[in-house]
Formats: structure tokens, C-alpha cells, sequence
């Protein structure tokens, strides 16, 4: 008998209309789910016992199976394995019919029944993407979908060193976002793209069996580690943005409001006092005082500072304004609370990089005018 | 002997004569050679040799839609399966007389 390689297709011979026999075989609407899953069952164990065959041709010899078990079910009921015997010694038979040489060595676990499971979970999904590609939309979008496969790859490789970094680094994720490795950043720029590749050769090589479920446990493992990851993004977006607000400017209290005023009255060397200065320190800032809000040294509550035409508040605006009168003994201040018609376009406010007169002074006489210290406290007093 | 070890050698012939007269679907293949007296035939054996000649470019292949029913794969003679067949049934011929001839000096 002689064999060679077939000549050019035959006029007569048509390949399915389908890239896959088995989408064929699933067009059809004639199955009832309950034989398409047993034929599916055992077409999937032959098909395990096969493996090694060339996929087309593997596929040709599947396709023929399936028509087959459903020309069998048709006749009868009874299970396939009692019919035509079972999948192990139907691809023997096959194998050694088909011409193709011994197969790989059966091991000592029953390999289909992982095959089986995955079948099935496939079919699953497939029936709902099904469903979906009658839409056109759908279609676009699950076509789209295998594009983003690398994608998830390098995230799957790029999680798992966040995860690492975590485990063994007090400072996980380094400059650049690259995760740490035992404390490392620099380790982390090794091991980093070391686990990215990895990803990305389990991703492009199909695995079966024990090491597929492994290559998925790590792929749930890093989207856990993906999601905990943007929580504490959250959580420290959050911290930030938590300050007190006085009014409409942000304040952050940095000083030790025990040791410093809880408010300043200035009043001229004669007496005279002023009820607005804007204070600043030696280097042009405005001078601050920490107590916002409800002051408890005073036991009433400071108003909201002016604000300038702009927007932007004055903290440095002295004495403060409370909403309750001071009940000062010296009934010289005059204590009036700011209301909400005052406009605020009457208020001058210094450009920040203008330096304070003290820093200039240059005339002796005024330095020997100022007054004590002890002279200005007698005429303030705060409210006890 | 059974006839497994015998149809082993000529199980290519057999399909090829099945397929002679009319292209026919394998589980009408398998169906048509049990019926014919060759109860030991197993369908996988049927498939493979059927599989075994499409490959070596002696059988057509197609696919048959089926408006009421489904679909059948249809495999047929090409011109090198018919010339195949006949060069085969000669050999069977001879081969089948030779063995009469021994046999009926043998059992005689």
C-alpha cells in the first residue's frame, strides 16, 4: 500500500464552513444539552489521550468522534463507554488505525478529570459569550479581549513583586513605583522584572493540569494583591487631605499654641490702640497663631479671618475677632466681630516678599521710643 | 483465529470498498460493514483507517448540511482511492486463492 502526502485539495473536498469542527457541531441545534455535555465529557478524555497528535489532525479525528457519538446516541441510550468501549481504549484503537505511534506514558492520576472540569468551565463561558457576540458591540468587545491578555500579564508579574516587596521590605514599593525586594530598592529592580517575565512565559505557554490551576492561583493572588494595594492608595490620599480649616484657608497647626498667645492687641506707644496691624516675622511670613476656631484659653470663638478680594485669607490679621465681645476690664478695645458685609476690597494686603520695617529700621530714636514690654502688657490683658 | 488479526490487514480495503458505490458518513460506514458480517470491526478502528486514507490522499472529505437533521461528514473515493481498490481487490483475489488452494489441500 502506498502513502504519501495528499495532493491538492480535491473540487469536492470542503473543510467545515467554521474554523473549528467542534462550532459545527454546536451550531446545530438538534443536541439537548444534557448528550452535547456527555459527548463533550468523552471526546475531551480521548482527546487527553491524543495529545501528542499534530492539532489539526487531532481535530479531524475528534470532529469524526463527535458526529459519531451523536449518530450513537441517536440509536441508543446506553452509555458511549458500553457501545464503543471506553476513551482510553478508543484512542488506542484510533491511534494505532490512524497510523500515529505509541503515546506518552499514562501516569498514575486521572488526567481527564482536570481536562473534564476545564471543559466545562470553558463551555460555560463560552455560552455566555455566546450570548453576548449577538450583539455587535459585543462582539467588538470580546474580540478586543485577547489583546489585553498581555496586559495582564506584566500587571500579574508586577503584583506579585508589589506582594513580595510586601512580605520582605518595611518600605514596599520604591522609587518609580518598583516594588523592594528584602528591603531593597535596588534588589527590587532585578527581581521585578525577573517576576514580569516569568508572567509573561506562563501567560504565553498553555499549562495543563496541576501547573494551569498553579498559573491561576497566581493570578487571583496578585489581583488580591492589586486590590489591596489601591485601599491603601485611598487610605493615604485621605490623609492628606485632612486639615483644619479656619474660614476658607487651610491651616496646619505646627506650633505649640501653650507657649504663645492665643491673640495680639497692638496698641501705639500713647495709648492709642490699633484695632487692625498685620504682623509678620523676620522673614516676611505672616505671624500665625495656632488656636482656631473655639479658643478654650478665652472661652469664646474666633471669627473667620478676612478674606482678600481674591479669596485668600489673612491669618495675620491682629487683634483676632471673637464672636463674643471681650469682656476686657480695659474697655478701651474695642471689640467689634466682623460681619459679612464688610468688603473685603478695603483690605490691603503686602505682597509676602515685602520685609518688615524692623528689619530696616535705621533710626535710633524710634528703637529708643519703643515701648517696654511690661509698658504694653499693663494695657492688655486677656480675658481670664 | 478471530477475525480481528485477519481484518486488521484488510480493513483499508474493506472501507474502500464500502465507499465504492456511493460517499457515505462514518457511523453509516461502521454500520454497513457490521452488517455485512464483520461484527468485530470497532468503530475507532473504522475512523482511524478512515482518517489514514484521507491523509494519504486516497478519500475526499465533506461536510453535509442537513436542513431537519444534523450535520454528516461525508467521506468518498477520489481517483487514486478508486485505482487504490482496484489494485487491491486483484491482490485480495489472488491472495484468497492462493490461501483456498492451501487450504483445500489442507483440510481436504
Amino acid at each position: 500500500m502506498t502513502t504519501h502526502e495528499p495532493t491538492t485539495p480535491d473540487p469536492t473536498d470542503d473543510k467545515p464552513s467554521n474554523d473549528s469542527p467542534a462550532a459545527t457541531l454546536t451550531a446545530d441545534r438538534s443536541d439537548t444539552t444534557d448528550s452535547a455535555g456527555e459527548i463533550s465529557d468523552y471526546v475531551d478524555r480521548v482527546r487527553h489521550h491524543l495529545s501528542d497528535i499534530d492539532g489539526e489532525e487531532l481535530d479531524d479525528l475528534i470532529h469524526d468522534l463527535e458526529l459519531h457519538l451523536r449518530e450513537v446516541r441517536a440509536e441508543t441510550d446506553q452509555p458511549f463507554t458500553t457501545v464503543i468501549g471506553t476513551p482510553e481504549n478508543y484512542a488506542a484503537e484510533l491511534r494505532q488505525t490512524a497510523g500515529f505511534g505509541a503515546g506518552p506514558p499514562t501516569t498514575g492520576y486521572d488526567p481527564g478529570r482536570v481536562a473534564r472540569l476545564e471543559a466545562r468551565v470553558a463551555r460555560f463561558f463560552q455560552a455566555r459569550l455566546d450570548s453576548l457576540e449577538s450583539y455587535t458591540w459585543g462582539r467588538a468587545f470580546v474580540d478586543f479581549l485577547p489583546e489585553l491578555r498581555p496586559g495582564w500579564w506584566v500587571a500579574r508579574g508586577y503584583l506579585l513583586a508589589v506582594l513580595i516587596g510586601w512580605m520582605t521590605s518595611p518600605s514596599p514599593i520604591g522609587p518609580l513605583g518598583i516594588p523592594s525586594f528584602g528591603g531593597s530598592a535596588v534588589a527590587g529592580l532585578i527581581t521585578t522584572p525577573i517576576l514580569i517575565v516569568l508572567s509573561v512565559r506562563w501567560g504565553r505557554r498553555r499549562y495543563r493540569g496541576f501547573k494551569k490551576v498553579a498559573v491561576l492561583a497566581a493570578g487571583v493572588i496578585a489581583v488580591l494583591t492589586g486590590l489591596a494595594l489601591t485601599g491603601r492608595i485611598s487610605d493615604n490620599s485621605n490623609d492628606a487631605m485632612y486639615y483644619e480649616p479656619v474660614g476658607e484657608y487651610w491651616h496646619e497647626p505646627e506650633q505649640d499654641w501653650t507657649i504663645l498667645p492665643a491673640n495680639i492687641y497692638a496698641y501705639l506707644p500713647d495709648g492709642t490702640p490699633l484695632d487692625e496691624v498685620m504682623l509678620f516675622n523676620e522673614v516676611g511670613d505672616p505671624v500665625d497663631l495656632p488656636e482656631v476656631g473655639f479658643s478654650e484659653r478665652l472661652g469664646s470663638t474666633f471669627e473667620a479671618p478676612p478674606v482678600t478680594i481674591d479669596g485668600r485669607g489673612v491669618p495675620n490679621l491682629y487683634p483676632r475677632k471673637l464672636s463674643i465681645p471681650n469682656l476686657d476690664p480695659t474697655s478701651d478695645l474695642d471689640e467689634q466681630p466682623l460681619t459679612g458685609d464688610e468688603p473685603a476690597a478695603e483690605l490691603v494686603v503686602p505682597a509676602p516678599t515685602v520685609v518688615p520695617f524692623p528689619d530696616k529700621l535705621d533710626e535710633p530714636d524710634r528703637a529708643e521710643t519703643r515701648p517696654e514690654p511690661s509698658t504694653t502688657t499693663s494695657t492688655v490683658e486677656n480675658t481670664r | 483465529m478471530d477475525t480481528t488479526q485477519l481484518l486488521k490487514g484488510v480493513l483499508d480495503l474493506a472501507v474502500l470498498a464500502v465507499l465504492a458505490d456511493d460517499d457515505a458518513y462514518g457511523y453509516h460506514i461502521v454500520r454497513t460493514l457490521r452488517d455485512s458480517g464483520l461484527e468485530e470491526v470497532g468503530d475507532a478502528s473504522v475512523y482511524g483507517t478512515l482518517r489514514r486514507l484521507y491523509r494519504s490522499g486516497k478519500l475526499t472529505s465533506y461536510v453535509k448540511p442537513s436542513d431537519e437533521g444534523p450535520h454528516r461528514k461525508y467521506y468518498g473515493l477520489n481517483d487514486e482511492g478508486r485505482d487504490h481498490l482496484e489494485s487491491g481487490a486483484k491482490t485480495w483475489r489472488s491472495f484468497i486463492d492462493t490461501m483456498d488452494s492451501l487450504l483445500e489441500g489442507a483440510t481436504a
